[in-house]
């Protein structure tokens, strides 16, 4: 294990050159470039690749068990320049979630002595999680399979998240008749009518469903009461409700002459609390001093896709505040970066132990 | 080892080698922490699982 400050230093170098390649989705290949010359470069996997669609994968290891530790190497758009100032390095990406990347990147890689020969390990970083998430669908139809895997989001540094919600993208299309504006009482605007059918949507839904409106267009601003208006909104799917819910509440709040179209559906997602892997990431945080919590997440994650396809036993943990993520104020301390990244290679060294403890208890 | 749940009184099979702060789902759906209790462990239900926001 290298001493705090070279750690602290190798953390330095990989998030500012990983930074400093500015990857919003659709344009990651040259952050893609500079990690795997990172990792060939200073760091200890036997295999670093590409795939079809420009993911990365780095591996090392044998034995019948495996984990993945899948982050995304693309931000959202708008660049930021990259900063270090003090303990702390600011720049897109710094919190979601390339600090989480580089922090795992350099974890997985110090556990390689203790694990190698009971563990597969896969370090994986998707392009296109902030768009339709093409790099996380193509694990899923190339048939992946990992026993494990932990997705690298901002966490807090603490928290496991072992729930996210669902999401689903929704066209509400309302017509009507027309009139003069002056005398709204005799016809009813298209766009009044999407007002009603979003407000009756809200209402139906359950708790701890949200539904936020994403684009409107209705009438060009003339005297003509609006014939034709569309209405794009984004519902988010809380643990226990699924598109049958949606669908219902779709339908019973439509009113005359107004239609929606569902264009995108990913269920939520919740794993296993008595998995192995919570129990390795908790121990790594206790032992680290860190007092870790369980956490549910407001969004949506590659963990929605993965769980179920791709493993069973999914988690979330990364450093970062996550209310900083698209932000222009995104930026991580080294501290929690070295947190993490101990955090992540102790993870790996508990989830063996805890694995060989169960084969003899059978 | 096996503990009570102090919820529903029903026994909980906790890993010998548990540390205070790890957590268990009992079959009763109570989402449990272990805790210090003199020279050993016991029980107590979790206090909640954290709203976070994003992704």
């Amino acid at each position: 294990m290298p001493s705090p400050d070279a750690l602290r230093r190798l953390l330095l170098e990989g998030a500012y050159q990983l930074l400093s390649a500015y990857s919003p989705t659709y344009e990651e290949s040259r952050a893609v470039s500079v990690l795997k010359r990172f990792i060939m470069s200073r760091l200890r996997y036997d295999n670093v690749s590409t795939d079809s669609v420009g993911n990365l994968i780095a591996s090392y290891g044998r034995g019948d068990a495996s984990i993945a530790l899948v982050g995304h190497i693309d931000t959202v758009p708008g660049h930021l320049p990259v900063r270090v100032e003090g303990d702390t390095i600011a720049g897109r990406g710094a919190v979601d979630a390339k600090g989480p990347l580089i922090a795992a990147t350099i974890g997985a890689s110090l556990a390689r002595d203790a694990v190698k020969d009971k563990l597969r390990v896969y370090l994986i970083a998707l392009v296109g999680e902030e768009g339709p998430s093409h790099g996380a669908w193509e694990l899923v139809n190339r048939g992946e399979r990992f026993d494990h895997v932990i997705i690298l989001e901002p966490t807090g540094g603490s928290g496991v998240v072992i729930e996210y919600r669902g999401s689903a993208s929704v066209t509400v299309t309302c017509r009507a008749p027309g009139g003069h504006t002056s005398s709204p009482g005799l016809n009813v605007s298209a766009c009044e009518k999407l007002f009603q059918v979003i407000a009756a949507l809200r209402s139906g839904l359950g708790d701890g469903f949200s539904v936020a409106t994403t684009r409107i267009s209705c009438g060009d601003g003339g005297g003509i009461l609006p014939r034709t208006g569309v209405m794009k909104v984004n519902v988010r799917i809380p643990w226990g409700s699924g598109f049958r819910e949606l669908d219902k509440a779709l339908t019973e709040s439509l009113i005359s002459g107004c239609s929606y179209t569902i264009s995108s559906y990913i269920p939520p997602a919740r794993s296993r609390i008595n998995s192995p892997l919570v129990r390795a990431i908790f121990r790594s945080l206790i032992r680290l001093s860190v007092r870790p919590s369980l956490s549910r997440k407001a969004g949506t994650s590659d963990m929605n896709i993965l769980l179920g396809r791709v493993s069973d036993d999914v988690v979330a943990f990364g450093p970062g505040d996550p209310s900083l993520s698209h932000t222009d104020k995104e930026r991580v301390s080294l501290k929690e970066l070295s947190t993490a990244a101990l955090a992540y290679a102790s993870s790996l060294k508990e989830l063996v132990n805890i694995r060989h403890r169960g084969r003899e208890s059978r | 080892m096996r503990l009570e749940c102090p919820v529903c009184g029903l026994p909980v099979e906790v890993p010998d080698d548990a540390l205070p702060g790890e957590v268990i789902e009992h079959d009763c759906g109570t989402v449990l922490e272990v805790v210090h209790d003199g020279d050993g462990v016991k029980l107590k239900p979790l206090d909640d699982i954290r709203e976070d926001w994003g992704e």
